[in-house]
């Protein structure tokens, strides 16, 4: 465990480190000028020079990246080019959103495609093909499409949950609920579908495996046997798909909080690169990676807890 | 298996399983289809991609344009096939990164393995982390209105997943034979890697490539979406319009939507088809007997096989096999498996019985049934297995009949059989690790077999299970009831398998070569275990290939070749005096018979496949013996006169020439101690 | 997704807060006018959600982007109002003068007003204030002629100009005359969603009701003197930059009024909302190299006719806009006060004149015309449009696409593209004459041209004593640029306010929208 750890630890400090290194000099490529950003197309270029300056940005590179290090190693992120605010107050308002909204699809993707996947492995024949062929469309169909439809049907015309908008859970939690209703379910379906086909592939080899004819030789009931014996060992492979699809929801939630116009921080990611707001983008890419790498952590976690051979 | 030495034409093969599914097929001709279209755009397109049609704009399908038109009334059918260009090159570039960084990464490391392996973990390691989401956001502000880096970052962030998976994908090739053979041969790395490793690999990159390839154009999709990818005419361009103008013209979301659907999908299909493709190769279509085109004489041979019989058996080796009173009756059973997509029978009108307290031993060469049709008993067949005729009583009980299985009479047909798994009939595995679930306690899986048979609570079924490890000999319960399957050694586990087979308190243990996986000292250990219980008044149904098995633990025997019984009769009668050839050739090979200085005498030839089967005597191609009449027409099963003095049971053979097979053996019996075996040819 | 560009906005100035044509009065003493016709009958309303196209690239009135005018009008109250004719009003002062020679404004304060801060609204603290923001505030190029603000007394303030300005007061009624308290300018980097504002409007900012960048709770300033300009406990202002989500939440009643264009139109009239639009904002191409710097046929007058004669405005309009748009040739739209009749019907479609013309300047056989286009507002698609219409007669657009902002901004002013493709927010002339055409502008007139007889009939403009001479002096201005094709307008693009059944307010009389949302409030219809 301790090794685990400090393994995870050598591997995530240099990462996000790197990462951030990486994204600031990339970030510093984009066209443009945070000061003109910020005075606006009519403003004065002395003006434009001025305010230039005050941001450091006529600095060498380096330079600025590393006050920036060195603030944020003391746990100050800076304030917003754009809009002047807390990176940290921004983060922390937006973060629980992002982290619900995947949350929620990782729930909604691992109990529909694992439902979606046990069926269509125990069940030969129609039900099993018809599964298949509803994963597969589900993978298939673009997230905005599938986003657009449900508004569409769930929204504006049956009006059971809002169209857009965020509701904090400490506000209400049933309006929290409903407002991420819509999102959730858009992410977790698309995503359902992977953990479906992974599942069943998972569950028909474990099928397979003498253990099962064991167990039944043994006679214990056929449901403890698939959802007990077959599912645990199906699992694993699960459970890093999981992991990989919470990585890739990441991505995902810039489109789906577009759409629902939720604050996450996939719409903080694209609102800062847009508006030139170096540190704000720094802040979501240094989030970002932390959440993808306690992710990987969790996986790893679990895969012990599973697997009783990686325990030794 | 293939010979060593060579590699095998694994891509070849896959392909050509490949073209055979119809689905995947398809999917393929779509790629190919929408690709073309692109690259022809120019020829194919009726117009041009920034040809205008002011009227037109914004409107559904019609003569002129036949999926609509779109903004300043370009034509969609047009732009798709034009868009086609951009977006399937953007796939292209991230693909080409993904491919060109990720498999040679993945091949070097898991083929040298060492250093270089551990630095390619490392970085894909990293690689994986880096939210690539982020950066392709980035990159796109940095370079508008070009989305190749962004495909770049994309195919990096790909590569990373895939250097794992090719490279344990070479793991797993580098300790073959054939390429150990290549290396052993001096042949340079890059030559390996290229012409042996590469081909078997191949698969799995395609599986990958066709599921990155649905990633990519999602991609692209997704930022024309956002208004941030491509400029020209591209998918994610006219997606973005479509998404854009869905208030006045929501036509437009289709004809775009669905042919980026339907590529997703068909990259899918491929995926899956290539990956089926190569499951199959890896395990092989269930025992391949004969080629596709013989199949149909089969049927044509008059009378090769007697079909499935619909009526109750009732054949003579039914009548001679049946012992009143008997703890286990199997009568006329057939059982078929699907081989190569045709229904074959495996084994034909077998019949024995187990008394209580017995111990019957099943003994012949590898395939030629004793496991189906042990497995038949308790309703455990595998692969698509079915009792096609037959049924088995158990302590007088019908607990299965296909006739009734046949006439629907059952929604369940096999629920006695399921009462009696783990109750009365316990069953102990061949291999005793891979017969326990690796992720659960040894304790708590047999735990769980004692709360299926007995109502009792988890902190009874706990003590009982401890009992029962205990009652196994095996050291330490309480250690042992917190272990795990891989924790145990061979014994172990078998004893761990047997206390399992025990918690429902069985009157018959089926026990299909439960030494055969075990070290040899340990073998006498577990038939030691064994025989206690038999001692103790539990029947045992004991399948082998060891005579001397067979004989230090067995009452009778029953003796199978080519998917039926030949000979029945109890172990001194048959040991003493075989009736069969096939019997006595068995005996004969026995190595405790062997003298030195000269090569052992072996049963020339092999079991014939289920469905080559002779339509006479099935042993008759191998047999010293054999006469015109053998083949004419099957043999049945007789009681012979000329046994030795059995246990009160008849002797049966299926031998038309028994008076004449060898004499009694002058050797001694073969015993357990002196350990000589048998083993198939 | 297809997000309205904040600097595209930011041309279209008219968008948001409607401040219409000058009727210049020179003096005036009034009570806080109301707007609304009904609005003082309306009791005060619960919670007003209205969507915002943009974040707000800053929440206090030095940074806030004009086009979103909203975000600071709430609770940053100006000195003078403008009704959507440019009528000005009493506001944080209640009377006004201008001096005779229109250099001189003259305004006297409310007594007893507080910011919301606690501070008074002095004649000091209006002296920092618009000393601060004709120094650094987003608007302050356009204020380059105030020479000094001085304080009179603790109720008085004048604002002293070096050349005649008559539109002072209209000045003093925009972002210029959102006064912020001296706190708050001291501290302005503070001023943000992080920070309660430092206005003396009829709401204040709630931060911890605010996330940046999505939504901006303002609530109820109880010592805001004139309680018919609050209809609402509450309003908040919730960013929706997707036109299409922005009518579903209408749809589903989660916002009251939205903004929305072309693409939404439709389903805005289907699902039943309010829709008040007028086409303002011109589309079309800024021929910004008129002295042939770097494409010489550009320098030819006839050149520049040519390309006005070569457009077919009507299908085009009718291709993109359907019924909702008008084609136009001048940057004024219709009502504006530089509007030209005359100049309306100069340039009809005819492409052989447009040849004849080229012929003439020298140029039948034609030349290739390099152009600076985006990829927002539907620019690239009318950039298209036009290459394919000028194609014909020989000129043959080079478009150079951008897809930011920033990249735009500096294409235009850095003298590398004769034309830039432009959409651009009919104004007041003074204003429009300041921002697109004379040497001020500095984005819009990227060469810099300087033209005697345009800056002639603006020195006349200011210095006019009566509304008529002063338009007579618009109206020159416009014909002279229509006339020498300084641009080659195309139509005019509505701005459309969507908004639900019951909410009044959202149109003016003249059935443009009016996009001050304290003029909006709820009406008993359901």
């Amino acid at each position: 465990m301790r090794s685990l750890i400090s393994r995870w630890l050598a591997t995530s400090v240099p990462l996000v480190f790197g990462v951030s290194m990486l994204t600031f000099f990339l970030g510093s490529l984009v066209p443009g000028d945070a000061a003109r950003a910020i005075l606006g197309l009519n403003a004065d270029p002395d003006a434009v020079a001025t305010l230039h300056h005050q941001l450091g940005l006529d600095r060498p590179l380096w330079d600025q990246y590393w006050s920036w290090l060195i603030r944020a190693l003391h746990g100050d992120l800076g304030t917003s080019v754009a809009s002047g605010s807390e990176i940290w107050s921004d983060l922390g308002a937006r973060l629980p959103v992002t982290l619900w909204l995947i949350g929620g699809s990782v729930l909604v993707a691992a109990i529909v495609g694992v439902t979606l996947g046990v069926t269509a492995a125990l069940r030969a024949g129609f039900v099993g093909r018809l599964v298949d062929v509803v994963a597969l469309l589900g993978a298939s169909v673009p997230v905005f499409w599938f986003a657009l439809l449900l508004v569409t049907v769930f929204a504006v015309e049956l009006r059971v949950f809002p169209a857009i908008g965020y509701v904090p859970l400490s506000q209400s939690p049933g309006q929290w609920a409903s407002s991420l209703a819509l999102p959730v379910l858009t992410l977790g379906l698309t995503s359902s579908a992977a953990i479906a086909k992974q599942t069943r592939d998972g569950v028909r080899t474990q099928m397979q495996r003498d253990y099962v004819l064991m167990l039944r030789a043994r006679g214990v009931p056929e449901r403890t046997i698939v959802f007990k014996h077959v599912l645990r060992n199906a699992g694993a492979p699960v459970v890093t798909l999981l992991g990989l699809l919470v990585v890739g929801m990441l991505g995902g939630t810039v489109l789906v909080e577009q759409v629902f116009v939720l604050p996450g921080l996939g719409g903080l990611a694209v609102d800062a690169t847009r508006a030139h707001d170096i540190p704000e983008v720094q802040g979501v890419t240094v989030l970002f990676t932390m959440i993808i790498v306690t992710v990987n952590l969790a996986v790893e976690l679990i895969h012990r807890g599973l697997d009783p051979k990686a325990r030794a | 298996m293939s010979a060593a030495g060579t590699a095998p034409g694994g891509a070849r093969r896959v392909a050509g399983s490949f073209v055979r599914k119809p689905l995947s097929t398809a999917a393929l001709a779509y790629i190919v289809v929408v690709a073309l279209c692109s690259v022809f755009a120019g020829i194919l397109a009726p117009y041009a991609p920034d040809a205008e049609d002011l009227p037109a704009a914004l409107t559904g399908p019609s003569w002129a344009h036949p999926l609509g038109a779109g903004a300043l009334g370009r034509d969609v059918l047009s732009r798709l096939m034009y868009g086609g260009r951009v977006s399937l090159l953007s796939v292209l570039i991230s693909l080409g990164v993904y491919l060109a960084v990720g498999v040679p990464a993945g091949m070097i490391a898991g083929y040298r393995g060492g250093r270089i392996d551990r630095l390619v973990l490392r970085v894909s390691e990293i690689g994986y982390c880096v939210p690539a989401a982020i950066l392709v956001l980035v990159v796109v502000t940095v370079m508008p209105a070009d989305e190749s880096a962004a495909m770049v970052v994309l195919g990096l962030s790909g590569a990373s997943a895939l250097a794992r998976v090719v490279r344990s994908a070479t793991v797993g090739v580098r300790g073959e034979l054939y390429v150990r053979a290549a290396v052993a041969n001096g042949i340079g790395d890059a030559v390996i890697l290229r012409r042996h490793i590469l081909p078997r690999v191949i698969g799995t990159v395609i599986v990958q490539a066709s599921l990155f390839g649905a990633a990519a154009v999602g991609l692209e999709v997704g930022l024309g979406f956002l208004g941030l990818g491509a400029t020209g005419v591209s998918w994610g361009t006219l997606i973005g319009e479509a998404s854009k103008n869905i208030g006045n013209q929501p036509w437009l979301l289709v004809p775009s939507g669905v042919l980026v659907a339907l590529y997703t999908l068909s990259l899918g299909l491929i995926g899956d088809g290539v990956r089926d493709s190569i499951a199959e190769l890896a395990t092989g279509p269930v025992p391949r007997n004969r080629r596709q085109g013989e199949r149909a004489d089969a049927s044509d041979r008059p009378d090769a096989e007697a079909p499935p019989k619909a009526t109750q058996p009732d054949t003579e080796a039914a009548r001679s096999s049946r012992i009143t009173g008997a703890l286990l009756t199997v009568e006329g059973l057939h059982v078929a498996f699907p081989i190569d997509g045709v229904e074959t029978e495996v084994v034909t009108d077998v019949a024995f019985a187990v008394r209580r307290g017995e111990a019957l031993g099943i003994v012949g060469e590898s395939g030629c049934g004793k496991s189906v049709a042990a497995a038949a008993i308790v309703g455990l067949l595998r692969g698509g297995g079915r009792v096609t005729a037959g049924r088995v009583l158990f302590d007088g009980d019908v607990v299965f009949d296909a006739a009734d299985d046949r006439a629907g009479r059952s929604r369940k047909p096999d629920h006695k059989q399921r009462a009696l798994r783990g109750g009365r009939i316990g069953l102990i595995a061949q291999d005793p690790i891979s017969g326990l679930d690796p992720s659960f306690t040894i304790g708590s899986q047999i735990a769980d077999v004692v709360r299926a048979h007995r109502d009792v609570g988890r902190r009874a079924a706990r003590e009982r299970a401890l009992e029962l490890i205990a009652m196994v000999q095996l050291p330490d319960p309480a250690r042992i009831y917190r272990s795990y399957p891989h924790q145990l050694s061979g014994g172990m586990a078998q004893r761990a398998g047997i206390a399992a087979a025990l918690a429902g308190d069985p009157d018959l243990i089926i026990a299909d070569e439960p030494t055969t996986a075990l070290d040899v000292t340990v073998q006498a250990e577990i038939l030691d275990l064994l025989r206690g219980l038999r001692d103790s008044g539990t029947a045992v149904l004991l399948i082998t290939h060891d005579w001397g098995v067979l004989a230090d633990f067995c009452d009778r025997a029953v003796v199978m070749y080519a998917g039926q019984v030949v000979e029945t009769a109890s172990v001194r009668g048959l040991l003493g005096r075989p009736q069969h050839p096939y019997t006595a050739g068995l005996l004969a090979s026995n190595p405790h018979n062997a003298v030195p200085g000269e090569p052992l005498p072996a049963i020339e030839g092999a079991v014939p496949a289920p469905g080559d089967w002779p339509r006479g005597c099935r042993f008759a191609d191998r047999c010293a013996l054999v006469t015109d009449e053998c083949r004419t027409r099957p043999v049945p099963l007789r009681t012979s006169k000329a046994a030795v003095p059995g246990d009160g049971a008849p002797y049966l053979t299926r031998c038309v020439h028994a008076d004449q097979v060898a004499a009694p053996l002058t050797s001694p019996l073969p015993t357990i101690e002196g350990r000589p075996r048998v083993d198939a040819v | 997704m297809h997000r309205r560009s904040a600097a595209i906005s930011a041309m279209c100035v008219v968008t948001a807060l409607s401040i219409g044509a000058c009727t210049g009065s020179k003096a005036g003493v009034g009570d806080a006018a109301s707007t609304g016709s009904t609005a003082g009958d309306a009791k005060l309303g619960g919670t007003l959600t209205v969507a915002m196209q943009a974040p707000a690239v800053g929440v206090n009135p030095a940074t806030v982007n004009g086009a979103f005018g909203n975000y600071t009008a709430l609770d940053y109250d100006t000195l003078l109002r403008a009704d959507y004719q440019g009528k000005i009003s009493a506001g944080l002062a209640s009377a006004w003068a201008m001096s005779d020679n229109n250099q001189t404004l003259t305004l006297t304060l409310r007594s007893g007003v507080t910011f919301s801060d606690g501070s008074a609204v002095d004649a000091a603290a209006v002296k920092k204030s618009l000393d601060y923001m004709r120094a650094n505030s987003s608007v302050a190029s356009l204020y380059t002629d105030i020479t000094s603000v001085d304080v009179v007394d603790a109720s008085h303030v004048t604002v002293k100009t070096s050349q005649p300005d008559s539109q002072l007061p209209t000045a003093m009624a925009g972002l210029l005359g959102e006064v912020i308290s001296p706190k708050g300018v001291d501290g302005i980097k503070g001023l943000t969603v992080d920070a309660p504002s430092a206005g003396a409007g009829a709401y204040v900012l709630d931060p911890k009701a605010s996330l940046s960048g999505d939504h901006y709770t303002y609530t109820l300033n109880p010592s805001y003197y004139d309680k018919s300009r609050q209809h609402w406990k509450k309003i908040v202002l919730k960013v929706v930059t997707d036109p299409q989500a922005a009518v579903n939440a209408l749809s589903t009643g989660q916002v009251q009024q939205a903004t929305g264009d072309f693409t939404t139109a439709k389903q805005a009239a289907g699902a039943g909302l309010q829709i008040a639009y007028k086409p303002t904002i011109w589309f079309g191409f800024n021929l910004i190299d008129r002295g042939g710097e770097v494409s010489k046929p550009l320098g030819d007058a006839r050149v520049r006719q040519a390309i006005n004669y070569a457009i077919d405005r009507a299908t085009l309009e009718k291709a993109t806009l359907g019924d909702y748009g008008a084609v136009t040739d001048q940057p004024s739209a219709k009502g504006d006060n530089g509007y030209s009749e005359a100049a309306a019907t100069r340039y009809p479609y005819d492409p052989a004149k447009a040849k004849a013309l080229l012929a003439q300047a020298g140029y039948a056989d034609g030349f290739d015309l390099p152009v600076l286009s985006v990829h927002f507002e539907g620019l690239d698609q009318l950039t298209e449009a036009v290459k394919a219409m000028l194609d014909p007669i020989g000129i043959h657009l080079k478009p150079n696409y951008v897809s930011d902002e920033q990249s735009y901004a500096g294409g235009s002013t850095d003298r590398k593209w004769p034309v830039v493709a432009v959409g651009y927010g009919s104004q007041p002339m003074d204003q429009m004459a300041k921002g697109l055409f004379l040497p001020t502008a500095k984005a819009f007139n990227g060469f810099g041209t300087v033209s005697p007889e345009l800056q002639r009939y603006f020195d006349a403009s200011l210095t006019a004593t009566t509304d008529a001479d002063r338009n007579a002096q618009y109206v020159k201005m416009e014909d002279w640029v229509v006339e020498n094709a300084w641009f080659a307008p195309v139509m005019d693009v509505p701005v459309f306010s969507y908004a639900a059944k019951n909410l009044g307010g959202v149109e003016n009389p003249d059935g443009s929208p009016d996009g001050n949302a304290l003029d909006w409030y709820q009406t008993t219809a359901s």
